[in-house]
């Protein structure tokens, strides 16, 4: 068998190899010089590793810290804690995308009506209906009165009829 | 989770002596140690109620206390350098704070091969050796992936073997 290349045999060493590789490679590290080796490298510095602690004294556990740390404890309020994961934080903002698009569509078609209603159409008017043609005027923001001469010197067989239609309102103011 | 005082107790007790272990190892400084610890502890409560299980609370303890140690290190260090730098005649050959409580000339030479090391290697192999997690438990404490704690593991050995044949010391 080939030997394993050293990162295989750090976490052999480590036991963090799983079943059955971990067989296979014990098998060839007892026969395989070069392999033990290693493994006894790894061996020996974590005994040294070891040994810088082994004379360490620990200081007990603090009972004073223990004691202050439970009374904290105690006195902090029981809030529910919500974890948001990330499918629940996706399907929000698709809602609120499809909130968003909801509401730009709707304030767009209503915009559009608003454009339409204040197009009017054109008003036809008849060639002969006089207070027709007034009417439309007056309703008109930027009407002008065209002020026609009092005086007609022309014939009244041959006046126009609109001439003599505003005339006859002139006068009758 | 919920303020429950006998899961902070179980934690307290358990994560206690490892957690002094890896912090120390650091620091090198047993009291700096001690209050590192016992700040992480009462640190940790303000955060109690967004962890969902005991075991993020540890992850959070080791990260903390940790980063909390690292910090300590440089900050002495470059108080040493300087204490060394002013009064240098009247105290050469003084130890740092990681050099102190050494027993043996070999715990000494081990301790110096280890501090030697880069960051990242020395924090994988202090959280391997004194803080006895395994890959998985160190990656979601160092916030990577077992292949890569796997990695870093064979790597910081191997620099670790090799710090220690250059100061004359012979692993193999």
């Amino acid at each position: 068998m080939k030997c394993p290349d050293k990162e295989l045999l750090s976490a052999f060493f480590d036991n963090e190899v799983p079943s059955p590789y971990r067989e296979v490679l014990e098998d060839h590290i007892r026969t395989c010089d070069h392999c033990s080796s290693v493994i006894h490298k790894y061996a020996k510095m974590h005994e040294q590793l070891l040994d810088l602690q082994r004379n360490e004294i620990v200081p007990e556990v603090n009972k004073g810290v223990l004691e202050f740390c439970e009374k904290k404890l105690k006195t902090m309020p029981a809030t529910p804690h919500f974890h948001i994961t990330w499918p629940v934080l996706a399907a929000a903002a698709a809602f609120m995308l499809f909130i968003g698009i909801g509401l730009s569509v709707l304030l767009f078609t209503n915009r559009t009506n608003e454009i339409m209603v204040e197009v009017k159409p054109a008003t036809t008017v008849s060639e002969y209906s006089l207070s027709e043609v007034v009417d439309y005027l007056s309703k008109q923001q930027n009407s002008r009165t065209i002020e026609i001469p009092g005086q007609l010197s022309i014939e009244t067989s041959i006046q126009p009829t609109i001439v003599r239609e505003a005339d006859f309102n002139r006068s009758g103011k | 989770m919920s303020v429950d005082s006998s899961q902070f107790n179980d934690l307290y007790s358990a994560m206690y002596v490892p957690l002094f272990r890896i912090v120390k190892r650091i620091t090198g400084n047993e009291d700096a140690a001690e209050e590192i610890v016992q700040d992480t502890f009462i640190k940790v409560l303000d955060y109690w109620s967004k962890f969902e299980t005991t075991d993020d609370a540890r992850y959070w303890l080791i990260r903390v206390a940790q980063n909390a140690a690292i910090n300590w290190a440089k900050r002495s260090s470059k108080e040493h350098k300087l204490y060394q730098r002013v009064y240098s005649e009247q105290h050469v050959g003084m130890d740092g704070p990681e050099q102190t409580h050494l027993k043996t000339e070999t715990e000494q030479l081990v301790q110096n091969a280890l501090q030697m090391l880069p960051e990242k290697f020395k924090r994988v192999l202090i959280l391997k050796e004194y803080g006895e997690l395994d890959y998985k438990e160190i990656g979601k404490v160092l916030g990577i992936t077992e292949g890569n704690v796997k990695v870093r593991v064979f790597r910081a050995r191997e620099a670790l073997a090799k710090a220690l044949e250059e100061l004359g010391y012979e692993v193999s």
